[in-house]
C-alpha cells in the first residue's frame, strides 16, 4: 500500500524525516516542493504501528495556501516472519492543498491525535511560482514521463502534439481487447483464474486513463477472503497501451500473489482508484475521478487424488528442496544434537516439514526463520528450521529422512523432495541409574486399542429394505389386495342383482314375450297370439301401472286415456287384444298371426319409446 | 493377439498386487505406530481412504494411529477428536463390538476431562431426540417391523372377510388393531430413517473446538443451554455444504461449521 502511495503520488521525499516520540515513528511527504500557483499538491503524514487509535488529523496552512481536501486512511500490510502472520498497521493523513499566490511557505507542521495525544511531523518548505513560469519536462520519475498538470501534454491525448510517437513496450498483461470507458477505468486482473489449493496466482490491479496522464489520490485493495496475500514487487512504470484505437496511459497500482487456502469459488472483490490530473476531475480543487474494477472469481480445487502420495498436505503447492544438517553425530544417551534444515523453492512454502518419528527421539519446536519475497508474481525464497532432537536411545540410531510431498502446478504432478539425516552413535550414559525417574501419571487412553493382527471381513455394502423399489407398495399389497377382493366380490354380487332385478321388469318381460310371439308366428299362430297380448299386457303395465288383464275390455280404452294413453293408442290397443283373442281361439293363417305380432310390436314399442302419451 | 495377451498378462500380475496393496498399507501403518513414527502411520492410512477403501480394520487402525499420536510428545489438536471419528465409522462398519464402544467412551470422556480443564462448557447437546427415537434400533428392523404390519393386517382382514366364526372374528379383529398399529409404527421410523440417512451424514469434531455460525456468517449466540462451540470428538449431522462451511445439526442447534474442522464419517 505504501508502495502504491508512493508510486501514484510521485512522491518526493524530500522532506522525511522520523520522528521518535513515545515510539511512535511518523514520516512527513510532500509530492511536490515546487508548484504553481493553482497547482494542486499533497502532504503526507504517515504512523506506523500507532499504540492506540488515531484520529483528528491537522495541519495549518499559511495564508496564500488553502487545503481542498484531506483524509485519514488505515494501512495493513500481512508479512510472514518465522512461520508467523505478522500484520502490521499504519495511518496516513493527507492534505491536498492550492496556492493562490506565488512565495515560499514554511507549511505545518501537521498533526495526528494517537491514543489521545498529539504527535507532530515537520514542517514542509514549499516555494509556489507564478502560474506557467515551473520548469517543464516532469520530476524523472520512473512513470510520470508527462509530468505533472502544467507539464506538456502526451502526444495523441488532448491538447498534446498530432504527431505519433514512438510508443514505449508494454507488458503484455497490460493489453485489453476493449476500454470500459474512454476517459478513465480500473481493471483488476488474475492469472491464473483456476488454480488447485495453495497454487499461487498473480493479482494485478491496473489503471487505465484515456486522458494523458494522472496520478492516484486515493485507493482502496479489493477484498481477498481466503486468501494469503504477498505484496509483489512489480513494475510500477506507466506504459501507453492501445486499446480500440485510442490510448491509454496504464499503471500497476497494485500486485500480488495470491495463495488460496480454502477450495470453492471465491471471489476477489471490486478496488477502486481516484484519478487526478489536467483532464481527470478538478485538479484545482483536489478532486479526483473514482473509478472502480469488477471483482473477480478464482475456482479453486484440490489437487487430484491420482498420484498423491502418502503424507501430502493439501496447500503444499510449488515447487521445492530441502537440505539438512545434523550436529554432533556422537552424543551420550539423553543428549540432543541440532538438525538444521533449509526448504527452499518458489510457491506456497511450506511453513512445517513433516518429520520422522520413532521411540527414544524428541523432536523440540524448531526455531525458524524466513527469506521469501514476491517478484514478478511467484513468491520465492527460503524457509529455514533449527530442531533441538534428544536422543534417549543407546547406540546406532538412524534419525530418518525428511520428506515432503508437494504438487508441481507446472508439471501436474506430485514431487517429493527428500533430505536423509543419518544416523547419530549415541552412547551410553553412565549416570542415568542415578537420576530419579519422573512417576508416571495415570493415562485412562493407555491400551485402549490394542494392534489387532487379522483384517477381518470387510463391511459390505448395504441395500436398504426401504431403497428397493416396490418396498412401500410391497407393504400395502397383502390388505389392499384384501380390502380389493372383497369391494370386487360385493359389487359382483350387486351387479347380478340390479341384472335379475332388471329381468324381472315388465318391458323387459315384454319385450321377452315380444321375441317368443315373432318366433312362434309361424308355425304356432295361437301361441304367437298368445305371447303378443301378453307383449302389450305387459308393455301397458310397464308404462302405466295399469294390470290391464283385470280390466274388462269394454273399459280398458277409457281405463287407457284415464291414463293419458293417447285414444289412437287406446283403441289400438282395444282392437289388438281382440284380435289376439280371436286367434287364440279361433286361430288363423300365419298372416294373421303376423299382422298381430308387427302390431303388438309396434305397441309395445311405443310404450318402451315413450310415445304413448297424449 | 499379442496386444490382448500382453494385457492379460499385466493384469494377471497387477491385479494381485493391487488386491494386496491395503493389507500392506495396514501391516506398514501398525508397524510405525509400533516404532513411535505416529506421523507416517497417519499419512499411509489416509492415503489409503483418500483412494476410497473402506474396511472396518482401516478404520480402527486409523483410529489408534490418532490416539497414540494424541497420547505422545508429538499430539496435535484434534488427534482424539480424529480417533473418534475413525472409531464411530468402525462402528457403523462393524457394529456392535463392545470394545470399541467402550474405546469411545473412554476417549469422549476424556476430551470432557481436558475440555472442563480448560474451562470449556460441559454440554454435549447429544443425539436430537428424533434420531435418538429413530435410532434404537436399525433402519432394517423398523423395515422389518413394518413388512410384520402389514402380513398381520393382511391376515386380520382375511380373517373378518372369510370366516363368519365369532372366535375367527375375534382373531381377526385382534391381527388387524396389532397389524395397523405394527405397520404404521414400523412404516413411520422406516420413512424417518430413510429419510435421515438421504438428507444428512454423521460427522465429528476434529479440531479442539467448532464455532458455530448462522447462514451469514455471524458467530451465533451463546446462551445458558445453547453454546456457540461444538466440542471435539462431538457427534454432529452435516445437511449440506455452503463453500467452505458444512450447515450441520447438533442436538436441537443448527448452524453453520468450518467444513476443515469436521470429519464426515464413512457408512455402509
Amino acid at each position: 500500500m505504501r508502495r502504491l502511495v508512493e508510486a501514484s503520488l510521485g512522491v518526493v521525499c524530500l522532506v522525511a524525516a522520523a520522528e521518535a516520540h513515545a515510539q511512535v515513528k511518523l514520516e512527513t511527504r510532500v509530492s511536490s516542493q515546487r508548484v504553481e500557483v493553482g497547482e494542486p499538491f499533497r502532504i503526507e503524514l504517515e504512523v506506523k504501528d500507532p499504540p492506540g487509535d488515531v484520529q483528528n488529523p491537522s495541519l495549518a496552512a499559511p495564508p496564500g495556501l488553502t487545503v481542498r481536501g484531506r483524509g485519514l486512511m488505515p494501512q495493513t500490510s500481512v508479512m510472514f516472519f518465522n512461520g508467523r502472520m505478522q500484520k502490521n498497521v499504519s495511518y496516513i493523513a493527507s492534505w491536498t492543498l492550492v496556492a493562490s499566490k506565488p512565495g515560499s511557505y514554511r507549511i505545518g507542521p501537521p498533526a495526528l491525535e494517537i491514543d489521545g495525544k498529539l504527535s507532530r511531523g515537520n514542517v514542509v518548505p514549499v516555494e509556489v511560482l507564478p502560474q506557467g513560469t515551473k520548469p517543464r519536462g516532469g520530476l524523472g520519475f520512473p512513470f510520470d514521463f508527462f509530468g505533472m498538470p502544467g507539464a506538456p501534454a502526451f502526444p495523441g491525448f488532448p491538447g498534446g502534439p498530432d504527431l505519433e510517437p514512438e510508443l514505449p513496450q508494454y507488458p503484455p498483461e497490460y493489453s485489453l481487447d476493449r476500454a470500459k470507458d474512454a476517459l478513465a477505468f480500473v481493471v483488476t486482473k488474475a492469472k491464473p483464474t483456476e488454480v488447485v489449493l495453495g497454487e499461487g496466482l498473480r493479482v494485478d490491479v491496473i489503471a487505465y486513463g484515456g486522458r494523458g496522464d494522472y496520478q492516484g489520490i486515493q485507493s482502496t485493495e479489493p477484498s481477498r477472503d481466503g486468501f494469503i496475500a504477498y505484496d509483489s514487487k512489480d513494475d510500477s512504470r506507466g506504459y501507453i497501451v492501445p486499446i480500440g484505437g485510442n490510448h491509454f496511459v496504464a499503471k500497476r497500482v497494485n500486485s500480488w500473489v495470491l495463495f488460496p487456502l480454502r477450495t470453492g469459488s471465491l471471489k476477489i472483490g471490486s478496488a477502486s482508484f481516484e484519478f487526478l490530473g489536467r483532464n481527470y476531475g478538478d485538479p484545482r480543487k483536489g478532486v479526483g475521478l473514482k473509478r472502480e474494477s469488477e471483482p473477480i472469481t478464482i475456482i479453486v480445487r484440490d489437487p487430484p487424488l491420482e498420484g498423491r502420495p502418502a503424507g501430502y498436505r493439501l496447500g503444499d503447492v510449488g515447487r521445492f528442496r530441502i537440505t539438512a544438517s545434523v550436529e554432533p553425530r556422537t552424543i551420550t544417551e539423553g543428549a540432543a544434537v541440532s538438525v538444521a534444515v533449509k526448504l527452499e523453492g518458489t510457491g506456497n512454502v511450506p511453513s512445517s516439514l513433516p518429520l520422522p518419528g520413532q521411540n527414544g527421539v524428541e523432536w523440540a519446536e524448531p526455531a525458524k526463520s524466513e527469506h521469501l519475497e514476491a517478484i514478478e508474481g511467484k513468491v520465492q525464497g527460503y524457509r529455514t528450521f533449527n530442531y533441538v532432537v534428544k536422543v534417549d536411545r543407546v547406540g546406532s540410531v538412524d534419525l530418518g529422512e525428511i520428506a515432503l510431498s508437494y504438487y508441481d502446478p507446472e508439471k501436474r504432478r506430485y514431487e517429493v523432495t527428500r533430505a536423509a539425516l543419518g544416523k547419530v552413535q549415541v552412547q551410553p550414559d553412565p549416570n542415568k541409574a542415578t537420576r530419579p525417574t519422573p512417576p508416571e501419571e495415570a493415562d485412562p487412553l493407555r491400551g485402549l486399542l490394542p494392534a489387532r493382527a487379522e483384517l477381518g471381513e470387510g463391511a459390505e455394502p448395504v441395500r436398504h429394505l426401504a431403497d428397493r423399489s416396490g418396498f412401500w407398495l410391497a407393504l400395502l399389497f397383502g390388505p389392499l389386495a384384501v380390502l380389493g377382493l372383497g369391494a370386487a366380490t360385493r359389487l359382483g354380487r350387486r351387479l347380478l342383482e340390479q341384472r335379475r332385478q332388471r329381468r324381472e321388469q315388465p318391458m323387459e318381460r315384454a319385450s321377452r314375450e315380444l321375441d317368443r310371439a315373432k318366433a312362434a308366428r309361424a308355425k304356432e299362430p295361437s301361441r304367437a297370439a298368445a305371447s303378443a297380448e301378453r307383449a302389450v299386457l305387459l308393455a301397458i303395465e310397464s308404462a302405466t301401472a295399469l294390470k290391464a288383464r283385470g280390466v274388462l275390455r269394454s273399459e280398458l280404452g277409457r281405463e287407457l286415456e284415464r291414463r293419458e294413453v293417447k285414444p289412437e293408442l287406446s283403441s289400438q290397443i282395444v282392437e289388438l287384444l281382440d284380435r289376439c283373442e280371436d286367434l287364440r281361439f279361433s286361430g288363423a293363417p300365419p298372416e294373421v298371426a303376423n299382422q298381430v305380432v308387427d302390431a303388438a310390436s309396434e305397441i309395445v314399442h311405443a310404450f318402451a319409446r315413450g310415445r304413448w302419451k297424449s | 493377439m499379442k496386444r490382448a495377451l500382453v494385457l492379460a498378462a499385466s493384469l494377471t500380475f497387477a491385479l494381485p498386487a493391487l488386491a494386496d496393496a491395503p493389507e500392506k498399507t495396514l501391516e506398514i501403518a501398525t508397524a510405525a505406530v509400533e516404532r513411535g513414527a505416529f506421523d507416517q502411520a497417519v499419512n499411509e492410512l489416509e492415503a489409503l481412504s483418500d483412494r476410497g477403501f473402506s474396511h472396518p480394520a482401516a478404520s480402527y487402525a486409523r483410529a489408534r494411529a490418532y490416539l497414540e499420536r494424541a497420547r505422545s510428545r508429538g499430539a496435535r489438536p484434534g488427534d482424539l477428536g480424529r480417533a473418534v471419528a475413525a472409531l464411530e465409522e468402525y462402528r457403523r462398519l462393524r457394529p456392535g463390538e463392545a470394545q470399541v464402544d467402550r474405546a469411545l467412551e473412554t476417549i469422549r470422556a476424556e476430551l470432557g476431562r481436558r475440555r472442563a480443564r480448560r474451562g470449556g462448557s460441559p454440554i454435549d447437546q447429544g443425539t436430537p431426540l428424533g434420531r435418538a427415537v429413530v435410532g434404537l434400533v436399525s433402519e432394517e428392523v423398523w423395515a422389518i417391523l413394518a413388512v410384520v404390519g402389514s402380513a398381520l393386517l393382511t391376515l386380520g382382514l382375511l380373517l373378518r372377510r372369510t370366516l363368519r366364526a365369532r372366535s375367527a372374528e375375534i382373531a381377526g379383529a385382534t391381527a388387524i388393531v396389532s397389524g395397523l398399529v405394527l405397520g404404521l409404527l414400523g412404516a413411520g421410523m422406516t420413512r424417518a430413517a430413510q429419510r435421515y440417512r438421504l438428507t444428512s451424514k454423521p460427522a465429528v469434531v476434529v479440531a479442539t473446538e467448532a464455532r458455530l455460525y448462522d447462514p451469514e456468517g455471524r458467530a451465533l449466540p451463546q446462551t445458558a443451554n445453547n453454546p456457540n462451540v461444538i466440542p471435539e470428538g462431538a457427534l454432529v449431522y452435516v445437511h449440506g455444504r455452503r463453500d467452505a462451511y458444512f450447515d450441520v445439526e447438533w442436538g436441537s442447534i443448527r448452524g453453520q461449521v468450518d467444513a476443515t474442522q469436521l470429519r464426515l464419517v464413512g457408512e455402509r
